[in-house]
């Protein structure tokens, strides 16, 4: 287990190296200069240049890479040239959000796709494999930011039932919380849900085609257990790899979900740090974005040892 | 970016439905005493000497006061001044009387200290100082009530961004370490103002929560608690007023400004801005170094349609910088730039391009204010009729000022917010000492001895005959195609009082109150 | 004739396929008495798997429809429904496949597998176990105690075969279906299982269907044969009978096609000729086209007559030969 571990580490620390140059290289490579971008255009280049000295952007790059990574190493992410706050305070602020919004809307697609993608394949061709590949379609097809104007506009304008966007944590009480959080998560939740139903409905079809279903039906095993012992156990597990990326998706935040519901994710605030060239702040999110990608993979592989005997040593 | 597009076009029709939806309700009500409004652009400080954006400006005129404001309609007003102030009639020396019953946040009493302190601390920090910086050459006190301020250059415009981007605070209040990126721009300045509220809260692009302030020089404030949130969407912004989450928007989509305000439950309101919505030509490269061709396009595009069909009337067409409705517009120049698809043809010709030419043009998006790219759009077909081929480049305004300032353009139609016309337009743009003169790449000496003789008075009259050459000299070399100028125009609820759009865009909250 | 245990008659499946519609099985008949083994023998794709399948209602694809008449015991099972059909199968029928390791569940250990068919019956979970146990041990696998907590991938391919049969077995059916059980496996342990099967089937008095490409396989232990061809039934006789003289030239084609002196064969050797495109069948008899003996008779639909007693062919000349 602590080899386990310790490889994993490794691996972890490799990956966000690699990523940390290519992020660094990347952010400076965009059109622009953040000095630009905080003055405006009634600067003069005398003042973008001063500008430029006070963020440290004459420094070349290899200081200005080694300053970021040694602060990042400590836990330092450095200052964020738009709001001059630090950054690993400013994502210790909005990170809540993303991962409550995220952690409700993954399990309103876990609760719309299991259900969906068992019954469309148990009864495919038939009437409820239809209804449920239309309405997948539609929830694929019909963007998150549409669907959340059309819920605002039904939920909060016409039936004045939830409130139309903001964000309200769980220390504000559960109702109030949910109460906010439950248009955007379903609107973010059924996208994901369209995609793990078509995933979970091929790989129970698969299942089914198999020849354990085809001997456990000849030994009279009644039908529901051949679906939810036989056949589901084992489509979840290329199920979970959709399950885990959309989940990783989401905790990069959703940044129009995030704009049309006024939370203060993630999503939100990597647009803007891009649109105003805030490397540092750029820089911080998308590592933190890299590391809980590379954390979900992990989790998923453990995930896969406990579901498929096969995997476990 | 594209992605932005798609999603403003949709957000406009379904702004459209909003409208009819329903009546308000009152399902997120605040309690009494509380005004909350709604702002489109980011929040990344209420810092008062780093405003960058409407935003920061209308959080700003909550906190802190100045020397002078600028009233709703443009017009200059005594704020801690007694009056507005003597001016020497070389043009150079102002001084001003201050109030004498003028507290801080803090309780301490203002003097003339604290002024000379902020505008040295103000100069030395703030982040678009330039022409402020330029201009001012000294301030002084005389005892503890008199300020002097000594110019380089005469200029009247100055003392409109007082009212903008300036404040006057207690010395020694602010932050010792004070630096450009320093914590207190973040989560808000603990200067000690003399604004008519506190901030209280304040998160970075969510939101800020002001405390009235019961010694306020201008007697207390109606309203106990004043909420500034961010809704980063138009549509959504309309949505948000509908269920009374929030009392007054900043911005709603053009189309549903005048159904909306129409609508029992809701009060809006329209006014001219300083705000300007025109396309820049870099008249130091092809093909716009070539005069007749500037003309040409100018004469080939039709801005009424693009101001009522885009813009749903809330940008008023004029060939001119002035708007038909300001005292220096002048009829018979505005005629030589309007639409007339002969005349640009006509331009065309003498240009020796009768078939037309190509350029390229650099839309911004997103874009605050206007769909600038529905407007390209109208305008690439207007000119098409012509023969003249608009291609349009779409990038973030970032991108765009690099390539501006490298040169890399052609031209670049966008809207632009401004405290002052003067300030932005007439001296920025041209004058070979704006800030953006040297990437407009325009130069004309005649041009900046006309604004310098402009700039001298603040009387209309006077200043209009200096104007009228301004006008004459940009309509005679047309730099850029003059579209149209913003009105400022916001949506509230029916029970707010107190409040309406102005000359200098941002909102103006200090006097609202509801019931 | 004694009524017989399982009996199809005039069985059809059809499904849609890319090429048109396929038709694995197209009107086959057989019986089966209680404790006979029938053996359906041909090359692959001659359609005996989904047959064999499709006798007890087992669809493949699911998409296949069935028709025909199905008596088990003298109750159409295609009159059932699914609940009596399961609970059919659930004390009287079982399947033994060829790809052991397709056949059992992965993630279930094979002590879940085989205590859940027995508990079908209703009984203690113990219960169960010991009656597990007991096959297994019956079945000569070492250690069953451990086998029990294992999952299929920790055991050999041998293994995995006995484990199969000890979970067809563990519900005491009437009939079995063997669909190629020992195909997977190597010779030696081929004969092991095959002796194993047999001698169980006899203790346990149990019918079975067994399919084979193999001939010697079907040699050693069918009572009966039937030799399917292109979804039909092309021969049927009892086994000695069939080796030795065979009447239908597809069953010479077939015999000639076993390498003599060798027990193992491989994939059949060449029979000359294509196996046809069941979706383009001809008129008549199905193997003309690869017959030595074809004439202009064979384009007339050649239906499975008696042509002595106990055995039939769908030949015109079967007679003669």
């Amino acid at each position: 287990m602590a080899r386990f571990l310790l490889g994993r580490a490794a691996t972890l620390a490799l990956v966000l190296f690699g990523a940390s140059v290519l992020i660094f290289l990347v952010v400076r490579a965009l059109p622009g200069d953040p000095a630009i971008a905080m003055m405006t255009s009634n600067a003069t280049p005398a003042e973008i240049q001063a500008m430029r000295e006070a963020l440290g952007l004459h420094l070349p790059l290899w200081q200005q890479y080694l300053t970021w990574v040694g602060g990042a190493v400590t836990g330092d992410l450095g200052r964020s040239f738009m709001y001059s706050n630090g950054v690993a305070a400013m994502i210790a602020e909005r990170f809540p959000v993303t991962l409550h919004v995220s952690l409700v809307a993954l399990a309103i697609a876990m609760a719309i796709a299991i259900p969906a993608g068992v019954l469309s394949a148990r009864y495919k061709g038939g009437a409820l494999d239809h209804m449920f590949r239309v309405v997948a379609m539609i929830g694929i097809s019909m963007p998150v930011f549409w669907q959340g104007l059309l819920s605002i506009l039904l939920f909060a304008v016409i039936l004045g039932w939830l409130p139309p966007g903001g964000y309200q944590p769980l220390s504000a009480g559960l109702g109030l919380s949910t109460a906010h959080i439950i248009l955007p998560a379903v609107a973010l939740g059924t996208a994901y849900a369209a995609t793990i139903t078509r995933m979970l409905r091929s790989s129970m079809l698969d299942v089914l085609g198999r020849e354990h279903i085809a001997v456990a039906r000849a030994h009279g095993v009644p039908e529901r257990t051949i679906i939810w012992t036989d056949a589901f156990r084992n489509a979840l597990i290329p199920t979970l790899t959709a399950a885990g990326f959309s989940f990783g998706y989401l905790l990069a935040g959703a940044v129009l979900t995030e704009v049309i519901f006024n939370l203060p994710g993630m999503g939100r605030l990597l647009y803007e740090s891009i649109l105003s060239r805030d490397y540092p702040l750029v820089q911080g999110l998308v590592l933190l974005n890299v590391t809980l990608f590379v954390l979900i993979n992990f989790g998923m592989d453990a995930l896969y040892a406990v579901l498929d005997p096969r995997i476990r040593r | 970016m594209d992605g932005m597009i798609g999603r403003r076009g949709a957000l406009t029709g379904l702004a459209g439905i909003l409208a009819a939806a329903s009546l308000p309700r009152s399902a997120g009500a605040q309690p009494r005493g509380t005004v909350t409004a709604s702002l489109l652009g980011n929040l990344p400080n209420i810092h008062p000497w780093h405003v960058g954006n409407v935003e920061t400006a209308a959080a700003n005129l909550l906190a802190y006061s100045n020397l002078l404001k600028v009233g709703v309609d443009g017009s200059l007003q005594p704020d801690l001044a007694v009056a507005l102030p003597q001016i020497t009639d070389d043009g150079l020396n102002y001084t001003f009387e201050l109030r004498r019953d003028v507290r801080f946040h803090n309780g301490d009493r203002l003097t003339a200290e604290d002024v000379l302190y902020s505008y040295e601390k103000y100069l030395s920090t703030g982040r678009r100082r330039g022409n402020l910086r330029r201009f001012i050459a000294d301030v002084q006190k005389d005892g503890d009530y008199v300020v002097k301020v000594s110019l380089k250059e005469p200029w009247v415009g100055w003392m409109r961004l007082m009212g903008y981007e300036a404040a006057i605070v207690r010395r020694g209040s602010d932050v010792t370490n004070d630096t450009a990126t320093g914590e207190n721009l973040y989560r808000g300045s603990r200067m000690a103002g003399c604004g008519p509220f506190i901030p209280k809260n304040f998160q970075a692009d969510v939101g800020v929560e002001f405390e009235a302030f019961p010694g306020y020089f201008g007697g207390a404030p109606a309203t106990q608690t004043i909420k500034l949130v961010r809704i980063p969407d138009a549509a959504t912004q309309l949505a948000n007023l509908r269920t009374g989450s929030v009392d007054i928007i900043s911005n709603c989509p053009p189309k549903d400004f005048a159904p909306v305000s129409r609508e029992a439950g809701f009060g809006g309101a329209v006014r001219p801005s300083a705000g300007i919505f025109y396309m820049p030509m870099n008249v130091a490269k092809a093909p716009f170094d070539n005069i007749n061709l500037r003309r040409a396009v100018s004469c080939a595009v039709d801005r009424d349609y693009i101001c009522e069909e885009i813009y749903s009337g809330l940008v008023t067409a004029s060939a001119l910088p002035a708007s038909p409705n300001e005292f220096w517009y002048e009829e018979d120049l505005a005629k030589q730039l309007a639409y007339d698809p002969d005349r640009a043809k006509f331009h065309l010709r003498a240009a020796g391009m009768p078939r037309g030419f190509a350029f390229e043009a650099i839309v911004p998006v997103p874009s605050a204010y206007v769909e600038a790219r529905e407007a390209a759009v109208v305008m690439q077909a207007n000119l098409a009729e012509v023969g003249i081929r608009m291609n349009i480049r779409q990038t973030d305004f970032v991108s765009m000022y690099r390539s501006a300032q490298n040169g890399d353009w052609q031209a670049f139609p966008h809207p632009s917010m401004q405290s002052s016309v003067e300030d932005y337009l007439i001296w920025n743009n041209y004058h070979k000492d704006g800030n953006q003169a040297q990437w407009m790449g325009y130069r004309n000496p005649a041009y900046d001895t006309a604004v310098m003789e402009s700039f001298r008075y603040l009387d209309e009259a006077r200043k209009k005959p200096a104007l009228r050459k301004v006008s004459e000299i940009l309509v005679d070399h047309c730099p850029a195609l003059w579209i149209g100028r913003l009105n400022a125009y916001h949506l509230w609820r029916a029970d707010v009082s107190g409040f309406g759009p102005r000359y200098s865009y941002f909102m103006d909250l200090t006097s609202a109150k509801k019931g | 004739m004694p009524e017989p245990l399982f009996e199809v008659r005039d069985l059809v499946t059809r499904f849609r396929s890319e090429g048109g519609e396929i038709r694995p099985s197209r009107g086959v008949s057989f019986h089966i008495a209680a404790g006979e083994v029938l053996g359906l023998v041909g090359e692959s794709g001659s359609g005996k798997s989904v047959t064999a399948r499709a006798s007890i209602r087992l669809q493949q694809p699911e998409s296949a429809t069935i028709g025909g008449e199905l008596f088990f015991r003298g109750q159409d099972l295609r009159k059932l429904d699914a609940e009596a059909l399961r609970g059919l199968r659930a004390k009287q029928i079982a399947m033994v496949v060829q790809d052991p390791a397709a056949a059992l569940n992965p993630v279930m250990t094979i002590g879940d597998q085989l205590t859940r068919i027995h508990r079908l019956h209703g009984g203690s979970e113990a219960e169960a176990r010991e009656a597990a146990l007991l096959l297994l041990r019956r079945m000569r696998i070492a250690e069953p105690e451990s086998r029990l907590a294992a999952y299929p991938h920790q055991l050999s391919g041998g293994m995995r075969q006995r484990v199969l049969i000890a979970l067809a077995l563990i519900c005491r059916p009437s009939l079995l279906i063997a669909d190629e059980p020992t195909t997977a496996l190597d010779v030696t342990v081929e004969a092991e299982i095959l002796a194993l099967l047999d001698e169980l089937r006899r203790e346990l008095g149990m019918a079975m269907l067994m399919i084979s490409h193999n001939l010697s396989v079907i040699g050693r232990i069918c009572d009966r044969v039937a030799v399917m061809y292109a979804g039909r039934i092309m021969e049927e006789a009892p086994t000695q009978a069939l080796l030795a003289t065979p009447r239908h030239p597809y069953t010479m084609a077939l015999l000639a096609s076993v390498p003599r002196g060798t027990k193992r064969d491989g994939p059949l050797p060449a029979i000359p000729g294509e196996p046809p495109d069941l979706a383009r069948l001809p008129p008549g008899c199905p193997f003309q086209a690869r017959c030595p003996g074809a004439a202009p008779q064979c384009t007339a639909e050649q239906p499975l007559r008696d042509i002595a007693p106990g055995r039939k062919a769908a030949c015109w000349r079967a007679e003669a030969a």
